[in-house]
């Protein structure tokens, strides 16, 4: 079976091609950062209008790269939800309705299942059960994850997502948006023993995350102790310190709860370098990650949770409506 | 040339599919505010059906490109593109002011000025005679600001949603509508009677180039340093 995947859920316009046989035959995107870099954070209007232009031209461009005829495809898959309504409007668009026009089924897939999914892309993947930390700009959820559809969230953030914390924190530095990279970078030069950031709801039982008091401190912090260069790289660090510990204490947790030895790490922050040495490092666990190129929104993960629910016997959608907000617990095994 | 072309248009409240060869045969026409994603696709296939045509015999699809809704005018674009990808055929993408003109001039007008609610106190607008040829650029601005160029002898027709949303400003003597269309939102029949005229001269489009026009731009504001 081969399958198009399309994801527009916020600001990338992702298109990839999976096949049973072949595996990842193509994927292209296109990264809409620098669009949104001057106001601080993604507009969702230019977020829609930058898809629209975008996504016929990566259809097209997919399709070449991967030597495949329209025709040859058996499936489209694109991100139904969650995420911003209008981008998420125009992947489903076009997509379902290139699907109808080849008369092939059209699935509407979960944005987060297809992050959790994603290591599978890589030739080292994991079997289930495993644990999945999804860490990104608008989520942070520890799940686990027994099959296709069979998720279970053992804990999430109760306010702000972990990517979203770096991105406030970058914005109180004087940095770039987006926030991991450019906190991440400054970082490496600086002190982590100068400052202690508090760690967030790890000295009580549970696996949920709180990040909104990370950004409060270093508000704090870095009003008292000035704005040298020296300070904010220290600034950084402690809060990339006091991050990537609260991250590793949470999932050691999750481990230990559950009696699983296979940890799935997603998303974008899944990228930062100290939190992958820290996770490499836990005792009797084997970690798994996407490659780069996939921890952040992409094409290639939507085809592939499309190819896996499709295979698995679930139909397409008649309709495109999107569900901007969508409960990843209110997923089902696929129902063939 | 016999050429089965079907158009669509879901840049305003309406939502509406026309499909044909010659002239348009089949239609649909629904007020849906909210519902243009979940019955589209399933207007398209009850045209077809009446028609006794496969999916994969259309030639060419048009649609409306805007101005209107933006996320109505992504949805317009959206589906044409996929449906030409997936079809391998041309898409022809039609401004939504034109089509609403074209309705008045189905109706024995011969010079109209479309105005259609832009909310924000402003009307999407351009003034068009018989054709429909635009004799103005398409604009979005305040009613107050609405001018109808100078033809001698015309009798101008007003057509869509600005009339009844600023009926003041726009019906004021100055601008000389001698009187109102009753149909406000666009209908695709004449999307796909513009699309067809089009193809007849000979012009067709890349899938990709089926771009939304907004006309409002000024969408987001940088943040203060």
């Amino acid at each position: 079976m081969r399958v198009l995947g399309v994801e527009t859920s916020c600001d990338e316009t992702g298109v990839a091609v999976y096949d049973s046989e072949r595996g990842l035959m193509a994927h292209c995107l296109h990264s809409q950062s620098d669009t949104h870099a001057v106001y601080g954070g993604v507009v969702p209007e230019l977020a829609s209008r930058d898809h629209i232009r975008r996504i016929s031209p990566l259809i097209q461009e997919v399709l070449a790269r991967a030597g495949s005829d329209r025709h040859d495809l058996d499936a489209l898959a694109y991100t139904r939800g969650p995420g911003l309504a209008g981008a998420l409007l125009v992947g489903a668009s076009v997509a379902r309705s290139m699907a109808w026009a080849l008369q092939r089924p059209g699935l509407g897939v979960h944005h987060m299942e297809a992050h959790l999914l994603a290591p599978m892309l890589e030739e080292q993947a994991p079997s289930f059960p495993f644990v999945a930390l999804l860490v990104s700009g608008g989520h942070t959820m520890l799940v686990r994850v027994d099959g296709v559809g069979r998720y279970q969230v053992l804990g999430q953030s109760l306010d702000d997502a972990a990517g979203e914390a770096f991105d406030k924190t970058a914005k109180l530095l004087g940095l770039s948006y987006p926030g991991g990279p450019a906190v991440a970078s400054l970082a490496n030069t600086g002190d982590p023993q100068r400052f202690r950031f508090p760690r967030p709801m790890t000295d009580r039982p549970g696996l949920d995350f709180s990040f909104s008091g990370l950004k409060t401190f270093t508000a704090n912090t870095a009003q008292s102790a000035g704005e040298d260069e020296a300070t904010r790289a220290d600034l950084a660090r402690g809060f990339e310190e006091a991050m990537v510990d609260t991250l590793v204490t949470k999932c050691r947790r999750a481990l230990a709860e559950t009696g699983v030895s296979r940890l799935v790490v997603a998303g974008g922050v899944g990228a930062n370098a100290r939190l992958r040495e820290r996770l490499d490092a836990l005792d009797a666990t084997e970690v798994f990650y996407p490659r780069i190129d996939f921890c952040t929104d992409n094409g290639a993960m939507i085809a592939y949770a499309g190819h896996a629910r499709l295979s698995a016997g679930e139909s397409g959608d008649n309709d495109f409506n999107v569900t901007p907000r969508w409960d990843l617990a209110s997923l089902t095994a696929p129902a063939a | 040339m016999s050429h089965r072309l079907l158009a669509l248009d879901t840049t305003t409240p309406a939502c509406s599919v026309a499909a044909g060869e010659a002239s348009p045969l089949a239609w649909r026409w629904e007020h849906l505010p909210q519902g243009h994603s979940d019955r589209l696709l399933g207007m398209i296939e009850a045209v077809l059906a009446e028609l006794g045509w496969a999916r994969s015999s259309l030639d060419a699809v048009a649609c409306c490109r805007g101005p209107g809704s933006f996320t109505g005018v992504r949805i317009s674009t959206g589906v044409a593109q996929g449906l030409a990808l997936g079809l391998g055929v041309p898409v022809i993408p039609v401004s939504t002011l034109a089509t609403l003109a074209a309705s008045a001039f189905a109706d024995g007008e011969s010079h109209v000025l479309v105005a259609s609610d832009a909310r924000k106190g402003e009307v999407y607008w351009a003034a068009f005679e018989r054709g429909p040829t635009m004799l103005t650029a398409e604009r979005v601005a305040p009613p107050s600001e609405v001018r109808l160029p100078t033809v001698a002898g015309a009798v101008w027709c007003g057509v869509g949603t600005g009339f009844s949303a600023y009926p003041e400003v726009l019906q004021a003597p100055a601008t000389a509508i001698a009187r109102i269309h009753a149909r406000e939102l666009p209908d695709a029949r004449y999307c796909w009677s513009i699309a067809r005229a089009w193809m007849d001269a000979g012009s067709d489009t890349d899938p990709s180039d089926a771009v939304p026009v907004y006309l409002r731009d000024n969408v987001a504001d940088k943040p203060r340093r």
